[in-house]
C-alpha cells in the first residue's frame, strides 16, 4: 500500500496520468441534466420550460398539463424498488414533450439539488408565473387509481426565502451528508428505501405543506401539477444513477407500462422497466458524469498502470496550480470573489481520488487556497467564511452547504493588536479539496469567495480588509 | 512561518487527524450488557407514537455490535391522520449505556409518507451517521420515534403510527 507521502506528487504525474479516468459509456450527443441550483436566473432552461408548461396546458390531449399529472396518480409506484423504474420512464417522456413545445430540442430537465441553497426552491420558479404552481391553480380534485382521492391546491409550503433544509429539524434528510451516506448503502433494499422514504417522501411533504387551509398539490398524488415537481424527481434519478455507476446492482421489476405514457407526438408510448436500466440508452446524461471523474465513481485501473503510477510518484513539496492579485476591499455581509486561473484543478483533485479508489490507499491529495498579502480589519470581530463556486452566495448561506470551504478569523491580526503581535500581513489557509469536488468546476478556474461576518450574530461592523492574493496549490 | 513550512504542517495536521479519526473509530467503545436477545422487534408496550407522545423502543434484532451496521430499518404503519396537516417521523438514537441524559438522544434522520395511507406499512432505512453506530448491542440503543407537523406553523393532533418493526441492518 501506499504511504501518504508517496501520494504527494505533483502536477507532472496528475497530467501524466490521464487514463485512470474512465469514461462512462453514454449514447452518442446525450442531452445533459444539470443542476438547476447553479444556474442563473437568465439561463434559457427557464424560459424554455416556462414555455413548455403553457403550451401543455393548452393541449387536448394526454400531452396536457394536468392530464400528465394523472398519469401518476392513476399509475405511479411507491414504497417498492420499482419507484425507481417507474419515475425515470415518467420524467424522461415528460422531457421529450418539453423539448418538443418548447422549441428547443436539446431541452434538458435539471436536477433539484436538495443540498444546495438549504434546499430552496430557485427563485425562477416563483418569479416567472409559468413555473410558479400558484399561477395556474389546477384543478386538485381527484380520485387516481393508484392514489384514491385527492384534494390539493396550486400552493407550497415552502417560499423563496425558507427551503427544505432552513428548519434542521425537519431537513436532515437532504444534507450533503446525508445524500453520500444513502448512496454508500451496499445494497438495493437498503439503498431503495432510504431514497425514497428520506429525501424523496421528505421533499414532498414539506414543499406541499402549507401554512393554512389544505395542502398544495406536490404533497399528492397530483404532485406533477407543480413545475418544481419534474426537478424534484430528476434529483431523485440523478443519485439512482450514481448509485448504479458506483458499480450496485438494482434488480429489473421486469413490468411493462405501455400506454400509461405519452410520445411527444402524443401517440401512447410502449415502455417498460428493462429498458431505463442503463440511463446510457435513455439519450440523457448528467453534468456530474461529464466531469473529469465524479468524486463518487468507483475506478477500475488494472495492476500494470497502478505500477507505472507508483513509477512517476514522487514525494514532493506543495505545488502551485495559479494565483491571482485581487486589489478590492471587503466588507461584512458583502461577497468578494477573486477568479483565479488553475489549469486541470478538477483533475488534480479526481485523478488522485481515483489512485486511491484503485489501490486501497487514504490521504490523498489536497488542494489548497492560500490566502496573502492581508490587510487586517481594524477590529477583531469578523469572521470569515470562504466558499468556491457558489452562484448565491449570500451572508445566510450556512456552512453545510457543498460550496463551503472553511472560515478564518483575525484574531490576533487585526490593525489593533498589530503592535502586540507583530503579525503586519497573516497568511491563511483553507483546504478546498473536498468543495472543488462538489462545486461542479471548470477545469480551468476557481472563484474562491470570502463572505465576511460579524463575529457576533446580528452585531453590527464597518471593519473592513484586503486580501491581496490567492494561491492554489496541491499537496 | 513561511507559506511553505504553514502548507506542510496543514498537510501533516490534515494527515494526522484522518488517522487519528479511523483509529477512533477502530478501537470504539467496549460493549455494554448482555448480547441482543432473540425475538421480537420491539417493545410493544410503547410502539404506538403520537404527536403527543414518542414511541421509545429498543431494537432486539440485528448484528452482534450496532456499529458493524450500516443502518437502521424501520418499518412503519399510519393508524391516523390529521387533514391537511401532513406529518413527518424524526428518529432518534441514544445509548443508554452509562447515559443518564433524559431527551430522546441524537437526531438520526426525518423520514415521512408519500402517501400516508392508514393501515399500510412502509419500511425506511436510516443510514448510519458519518461518525457510525455506537459499539454496542443493539438492544443497548434506545430509538424515539416522534411526530412532529410537516410545517412548524400547523398543529397536529390525531396522527399515529405504528412502530412495527426496529432492527440494525447487517
Amino acid at each position: 500500500m501506499l504511504s501518504r507521502r508517496h501520494l504527494m506528487l505533483g502536477a507532472s504525474v496528475a497530467l501524466a496520468a490521464p487514463h485512470i479516468i474512465r469514461s462512462p459509456a453514454i449514447a452518442a450527443n446525450p442531452i445533459v441534466r444539470r443542476d438547476v441550483m447553479d444556474m442563473a436566473a437568465s439561463d434559457r432552461f427557464f424560459s424554455d420550460y416556462g414555455k413548455a408548461v403553457a403550451e401543455m396546458h393548452k393541449l387536448k390531449d394526454g400531452r396536457n398539463w394536468s392530464a400528465q399529472a394523472r398519469i401518476h396518480a392513476d399509475n405511479c409506484h411507491h414504497g417498492e424498488v420499482e419507484f425507481l423504474h417507474w419515475h425515470r420512464n415518467y420524467i424522461r417522456f415528460f422531457e421529450k414533450i418539453c423539448a418538443k413545445f418548447s422549441g428547443n430540442p436539446d431541452f434538458a430537465l435539471p436536477y433539484w439539488n436538495w443540498s444546495k441553497n438549504a434546499g430552496r426552491i430557485p427563485a425562477p420558479f416563483f418569479d416567472r408565473p409559468e413555473l410558479n404552481v400558484e399561477h395556474w391553480n389546477d384543478p386538485g380534485q381527484y380520485v387516481g387509481k393508484a392514489w384514491g382521492r385527492i384534494d390539493t391546491v396550486g400552493r407550497r409550503g415552502l417560499d423563496k426565502t425558507h427551503g427544505l433544509m432552513d428548519d434542521p429539524t425537519r431537513g436532515g434528510a437532504f444534507t450533503l451528508a446525508n445524500i453520500n451516506a444513502i448512496k454508500r448503502l451496499p445494497s438495493i433494499d437498503k439503498f431503495h428505501p432510504a431514497l425514497e422514504g428520506q429525501p424523496h417522501n421528505t421533499g414532498h411533504v414539506i414543499a406541499g405543506a402549507t401554512k393554512s387551509g389544505k395542502g398544495g398539490h406536490i404533497g399528492s398524488g397530483l404532485s406533477p401539477l407543480d413545475p418544481i415537481f419534474w426537478l424534484h424527481h430528476c434529483m431523485v434519478d440523478r443519485v439512482w444513477a450514481e448509485w448504479q455507476k458506483s458499480g450496485h446492482v438494482t434488480p429489473d421489476p421486469k413490468s411493462d407500462y405501455s400506454g400509461q405514457f405519452f410520445e411527444a407526438d402524443g401517440a401512447p408510448a410502449k415502455a417498460n422497466s428493462t429498458d431505463v436500466m442503463d440511463i446510457a440508452n435513455l439519450g440523457y446524461t448528467y453534468d456530474i458524469f461529464q466531469r473529469p471523474v465524479s468524486g463518487f465513481e468507483s475506478v477500475q485501473v488494472d495492476a500494470k498502470k497502478i505500477d507505472d503510477l507508483k513509477q512517476l510518484l514522487q514525494p514532493g513539496a506543495a505545488q502551485s496550480i495559479g494565483s491571482a492579485a485581487y486589489a478590492g476591499v471587503s466588507r461584512v455581509n458583502a461577497a468578494t470573489s477573486i477568479d483565479v486561473a488553475a489549469p486541470s484543478i478538477a483533475s488534480r483533485v479526481t485523478q488522485l481520488q481515483a489512485l486511491e479508489s484503485a489501490t486501497g490507499t487514504t490521504g490523498g491529495q489536497h488542494v489548497l487556497a492560500v490566502l496573502s498579502d492581508i490587510v487586517p480589519p481594524e477590529k477583531d470581530d469578523l469572521v470569515v467564511n470562504v466558499f468556491v463556486n457558489c452562484p448565491y452566495l449570500s451572508p445566510s448561506t450556512p456552512a453545510s452547504d457543498p460550496h463551503y470551504a472553511g472560515t478564518f478569523s483575525f484574531f490576533g491580526a487585526s490593525k489593533d493588536m498589530q503592535g502586540m503581535s507583530g503579525m503586519h500581513s497573516a497568511t491563511y489557509v483553507v483546504d478546498i479539496t473536498e468543495a472543488v469536488r462538489q462545486a461542479g468546476l471548470a477545469d480551468d478556474k476557481v472563484r474562491v469567495q470570502l463572505m465576511p461576518l460579524t463575529a457576533a450574530a446580528g452585531a453590527e461592523s464597518g471593519s473592513t480588509f484586503k486580501v491581496g492574493k490567492v494561491e492554489i496549490v496541491s499537496v | 512561518m513561511s507559506r511553505a513550512v504553514q502548507v506542510l504542517l496543514l498537510g501533516v495536521a490534515i494527515s494526522a487527524a484522518a488517522v487519528a479519526g479511523r483509529e477512533g473509530r477502530a478501537q470504539g467503545g467496549s460493549a455494554c450488557g448482555a448480547e441482543p436477545r432473540e425475538g421480537g422487534s420491539v417493545n410493544a408496550q410503547s410502539a404506538i407514537a403520537t404527536p403527543q407522545q414518542p414511541a421509545r423502543i429498543v431494537p432486539q434484532d440485528g448484528p452482534s455490535l450496532t456499529s458493524e451496521s450500516p443502518a437502521l430499518r424501520l418499518t412503519l404503519r399510519p393508524t391516523a391522520t390529521d387533514a391537511d396537516v401532513p406529518f413527518l417521523v424524526q428518529v432518534f438514537t441514544k445509548d443508554l449505556c452509562g447515559n443518564s441524559e433524559t431527551g430522546p438522544g441524537q437526531l438520526l434522520g426525518v423520514v415521512s409518507f408519500f402517501p400516508a395511507t392508514i393501515g399500510k406499512s412502509q419500511e425506511f432505512v436510516l443510514p448510519a451517521p458519518a461518525q457510525g453506530f455506537p459499539s454496542t448491542a443493539s438492544q443497548n440503543i434506545e430509538i424515539t420515534i416522534k411526530l412532529i407537523p410537516a410545517n412548524s406553523v400547523r398543529e397536529l393532533q390525531h396522527a399515529s403510527l405504528e412502530v412495527v418493526k426496529a432492527r440494525f441492518a447487517e
